[in-house]
């Protein structure tokens, strides 16, 4: 996937509306969010302000109801659900709060999981599970059961997993949130490493120690952006 | 006590909030348990219970066997030799193969009824006692002075019978004052001395029960007889075998040209009652025994399934207190309240397999016109229930009881697994799928035997043929020429009838009247002696001309009898095609003799052989060509000859003309409805049938449960795996990719559980090769068939599953986390 200049997420406008028992539910609203190539973007607010809903529509999980998305070159708005799926698979890794490891996959296999989507033949996706994993420093752990890793070291099979497909960005959901502070700051480091080689990486935390680590920071209240900071980075 | 109580209290409360769960539990165990009841009743009565008479253990059927292999019927003269000499039985009585149909005058019209022939004894062996009047003496049932045409000769003491409750309530109106009323049996008056209980039978289906007289049949070379005795009290089996072997080793030693190789053998009357029924009925219970095992199966996958959505509430239990013990025996009492609740509403079930099998299985064999609905059968519905109960909740239990605590109370997993309880339903899955595929291929390797059996070729066109039977009595056409006479006119006015296209004369159609073997040879090759072993056995057949033209039997050459074939020209004969082959090999028999020696004839008969007939079943529609020969009946003309007539009329307009011209030639000449040719094969292809359709729809129904199992689980293994489905999608997967997944691995699975049922199949169908015609044991044919309708069907039982899974939103999916 390549794209015609440095913006590689354009939210114009967005909007998210949900509808339960006649009760309309403003989850996003007149958002408007650029995310370059190469950049390291959090976005922070309290809980139920919007941030994953957000997440959701950046990595085409969900679509909004009103407003403009486009990922790099292609317009998300007119995409059709098998579009989407493959569009989803080229472009975004997923980086969950909950890990999300499939328990009867191997971390192998988990990692490949992307790249069989993809169709990509055999020895090419062993390859390039080998080079993720070896990245996310899980090599030797290739042939374990997700159950016989600990949440640290899930952790970072679930990176692995996210840019195992070499992917535009990378979307990281609360990727701490289940982690203790020791595991958390190593999956920081982590994030921040690939980073520096050059990955676009989008957070979700409400978490401000884990926010300051990134670029930029986005916050959300109420499903608008109110605030947007920018620190240096210290990695 | 107070546990139990608690523990059912609970067990229903849950049920009760859970109604659909329960619901399919009860609906698919009542299936099970009741088709498995119903069965047993049958089974019961035919396995493991004895005959209606008192101390069935005494009672004996004894058999001839020539050469070793056993056979069926005595000589009535070797049977009297037995009742003199043999002290092991208290009693040995003889019932004459039959029924004979016999005409029956002096009612409002003539009618036919069914006589057996019995000798005085019988019913004192069996012990059994008429509900009006008394049985027979033995004066009653001592030899005639003198032999008269037909089977029975004129007494010196008046002809007496005993009728049949039915015939009593049919025939007098059940008055009581039957006794001493006058039956008219073929022209000869018969005083009724007794009414015999509602249901009696033995062997046949009877309205009228007659002395056994010495009569035409005295040879010992003829065998027309079923010997049964009760043995003393004391002396067993083997100690009677033994008494009869050593008689039967003096008859031959006395009588060589018939009693060579011969002897008696000795069966429990039960036993040898139920030799043809016990393998029908082994596979019926088989059947419906792995159809219970497919229904346990499922219930066991939706206990597995519920015991999973249960592990916090059990995780809770355990928190505050409980013992696994006691959680165990708190779940399975769960599931032996619903097999308890399935096995009662399986008794409904059971009730209605119960009314339709005596008929189906012709359980009247054993005196059964009825299977009861009593103590036994509701015990065993109780047992199978609890056992049922048990066996599905067990594992289930166990493992719903083995949570890691912490973690189900934190209600955290960090991976979406399918986990181990899944892989356990499916494999549940598989083994009902591997046991449908073995009904499956039973139930098509009866069909196709089935199939084949109804379309073999039977040497004429049954299409459109309608029968009748006629008997003339004795003292009215006392000889040979007078009934040859008869039948010839009569045939003659009914090729006259509108409507009817042709119509043959034989004394024994095909399937409606079977056996009548003679023996035969060739003058160049003699027997050594009359044994009939040492000579051709052939079906003997007497017929008018323009038999094989209304049959539509192919004649392959020479002629057919003809008019002119009549008493004092040379016999002559028809042969089939076997017995041609038999006789003569390649060379022509046309002009050649035959020689035969059949009952009655005061010497051996030499025929010339005047044409060839293609072969034709006579018996069984299963049975191999048999060599057969068809004389000129104005030669030896009978008392009895059936009607074969073709017509493209209505049959009841055709029997009142029938009886119209019956009537002018004889008003005493009962004319029965026409029988069906067609109807004549189905009753001699009904046990196949039987088993064929049995077997079929315990199949279907095992076949059904093992696609809803199949369903259940999938269904329930992709709500399961939402979360799954969801993470798979947020790669990146494509819903093509969703739905393969699904689809391979409920299709996998019931490819697992194929492979196993063919090898399974394969081991046990080899079992069923004697219950097959033409279709081998292992037809690859039936392997496929059933193979492929069980894929479909599970493939279909995967698809629903399938597209629902493709209805899961990543967001969704993932935001319950």
């Amino acid at each position: 996937m390549s794209t015609g200049n440095q913006t590689l997420i354009r939210m114009t406008g967005l909007g998210k509306v949900f509808l339960t028992d006649e009760v309309e539910t403003h989850a996003l609203a007149d958002v408007h969010l650029e995310i370059e190539r190469g950049e390291y973007v959090a976005i922070a607010g309290p809980s139920g302000c919007g941030k994953s809903t957000l997440l959701s529509i950046m990595g085409l999980l969900d679509t909004p109801t009103s407003g403009q998305y486009a990922i790099g070159d292609s317009p998300a708005d007119a995409l059709s659900p098998r579009e989407r799926a493959k569009l989803r698979n080229l472009t975004i890794g997923f980086v969950f709060q909950n890990f999300n490891l499939i328990g009867d996959l191997t971390v192998a296999e988990n990692v490949a999981l992307p790249l069989v989507y993809r169709d990509m033949r055999p020895a090419m996706r062993k390859e390039w599970v080998r080079e993720a994993l070896a990245k996310v420093g899980m090599e030797h752990r290739a042939n374990h059961f997700p159950a016989q890793l600990s949440g640290g070291q899930q952790q970072r099979v679930a990176v692995a997993r996210a840019l195992v497909g070499r992917p535009l960005v990378m979307l990281a959901d609360e990727p701490t949130g289940n982690l203790d502070s020791r595991n958390g700051d190593a999956v920081m480091a982590l994030l921040a490493e690939l980073h520096a080689g050059g990955a676009t990486i989008c957070m979700v935390t409400h978490d401000p120690r884990y926010a300051d680590r990134a670029q930029r920071t986005v916050h959300l209240f109420d499903g608008r952006v109110v605030d947007e900071s920018v620190a240096e980075l210290t990695a | 006590m107070d546990t139990l109580r608690n523990d059912l209290r609970l067990a229903l409360r849950s049920l009760a909030k859970h109604p659909g769960f329960a619901a399919s539990v009860i609906l698919t165990l009542a299936l099970g348990i009741g088709a498995t009841t119903g069965v047993f009743s049958a089974a019961h009565a035919v396995l493991l219970a004895s005959v209606p008479y008192p101390d069935p253990d005494r009672l004996a059927l004894a058999r001839r066997t020539q050469d070793g292999e056993v056979g069926n019927l005595v000589s009535m003269l070797d049977y009297l030799d037995y009742r003199e000499q043999a002290g092991s039985f208290s009693s040995l009585a003889t019932v004459r193969f039959g029924p004979d149909r016999m005409n029956s005058s002096g009612g409002t019209r003539p009618e036919r009824v069914n006589a057996l022939t019995v000798s005085f004894n019988l019913f004192s062996t069996l012990g059994v006692a008429p509900v009006l009047g008394r049985t027979f003496t033995a004066e009653e049932g001592a030899p005639a002075p003198t032999v008269a045409a037909g089977t029975r000769g004129r007494a010196a003491v008046p002809p007496v019978a005993l009728i049949s409750h039915g015939y009593w309530h049919r025939r007098f109106g059940g008055v009581p004052d039957v006794l001493g009323r006058t039956l008219t049996l073929m022209g000869e008056p018969v005083t009724v001395i007794g009414v015999m209980p509602e249901g009696f039978r033995f062997l046949s289906d009877a309205d009228v029960w007659l002395p056994m007289r010495r009569a035409a049949d005295d040879e010992r070379r003829y065998h027309n007889w079923y010997v049964v005795g009760r043995l003393r009290p004391g002396v067993t089996f083997a100690q009677a075998q033994a008494e009869v072997d050593a008689i039967s080793a003096r008859l031959a030693a006395l009588y060589p040209d018939s009693n060579t190789g011969k002897g008696l053998h000795l069966d429990r009357l039960h036993e040898a009652l139920v030799e043809t029924l016990r393998p029908q009925v082994l596979l019926i219970m088989t059947a419906v025994a792995v159809m219970l095992l497919i229904a346990c199966g499922n219930v066991a996958g939706l206990v597995l399934a519920r015991g999973v959505t249960r592990r916090a509430e059990i995780a809770t239990r355990v928190a505050l207190g409980a013992s696994r013990a006691k959680l165990v025996r708190q779940l399975v009492t769960e599931t032996v309240v619903l097999a308890l609740l399935g096995g009662a509403a399986g008794l409904v079930v059971a009730a209605a397999v119960q009314r339709v099998l005596p008929a189906l299985l012709d359980l009247g064999a054993l005196g059964i016109t009825a299977l009861r609905f009593d103590a036994r059968v509701v015990g065993f519905a109780l047992l199978v229930s609890l056992l049922t109960g048990t066996g599905v909740g067990i594992v289930p239990a166990l493992r719903s009881t083995s949570v890691a605590v912490v973690e189900e109370l934190k209600g955290a997993t960090r991976t979406s697994t399918s986990g181990s309880g899944a892989r356990l339903s499916m494999v549940l899955v598989g083994a009902q799928v591997a046991l449908s595929l073995v009904l499956l291929v039973g139930s098509s390797l009866l069909v196709r035997s089935f199939a084949r059996l109804v379309a073999a070729d039977l040497g004429f066109e049954p299409d459109r043929l309608l029968a009748a039977t006629f008997v003339l009595p004795p003292q009215k056409y006392p000889t040979g020429e007078t009934r040859a006479r008869f039948y010839e006119g009569l045939l003659a006015d009914i090729r006259a009838l509108p409507g009817v296209t042709a119509a043959g004369m034989v004394d024994r159609l095909p399937f409606l009247a079977r056996y009548g073997d003679v023996g035969v040879w060739t003058p160049e090759r003699p027997p050594a002696t009359r044994v009939s072993s040492t000579s051709l056995s052939a079906y003997y057949r007497r017929t008018l001309p323009g038999y094989f033209a209304a049959m539509r039997m192919p004649l392959l050459a020479g002629r057919d009898v003809a008019g002119s074939d009549r008493t004092g020209a040379p016999p002559v004969l028809v042969i089939n095609q076997t017995m041609a082959k038999a006789l003569y090999r390649n060379e022509s028999p046309i002009g050649r003799k035959v020689v035969a020696d059949w009952v009655g004839a005061p010497a051996p008969v030499v025929f010339e052989v005047v044409g060839i007939v293609a072969d034709a079943r006579i018996n069984e529609v299963g049975e191999a060509p048999y060599p057969t020969m068809y004389a000129s009946f104005s030669q030896f003309p009978s008392a009895r000859l059936s009607l074969a007539i073709r017509s493209g009329g209505e049959m009841a307009a055709l029997t009142s003309s029938l009886r119209d011209v019956v009537g002018r030639h004889d008003a005493d000449i009962p004319v029965e409805e026409l029988a069906t040719m067609k109807g004549a094969i189905r009753a001699s292809t009904m046990a196949q049938q039987t088993l064929a359709t049995t077997v079929s729809a315990f199949s279907l129904v095992a076949l059904l449960l093992a696609a809803v199992g199949l369903f259940g689980v999938l269904a329930y293994q992709v709500n399961q795996r939402r979360h799954e489905i969801g993470i798979r999608m947020a790669l990146g997967a494509q819903r093509g990719d969703i739905l393969a997944a699904v689809l391979r691995s409920g299709l996998l699975t019931a490819g697992a559980g194929v492979v196993a049922g063919v090898v399974a199949a394969l081991a046990v169908t080899r079992l069923m090769s004697s219950l097959l015609y033409a279709v081998a044991p292992t037809d690859p044919a039936s392997f496929v068939m059933a193979a492929g309708c069980l894929l479909v069907v599970a493939g279909a039982a995967c698809l629903v599953p399938a597209l629902r899974a493709l209805s899961v939103e990543p967001v969704q999916a993932l935001r319950y986390e």
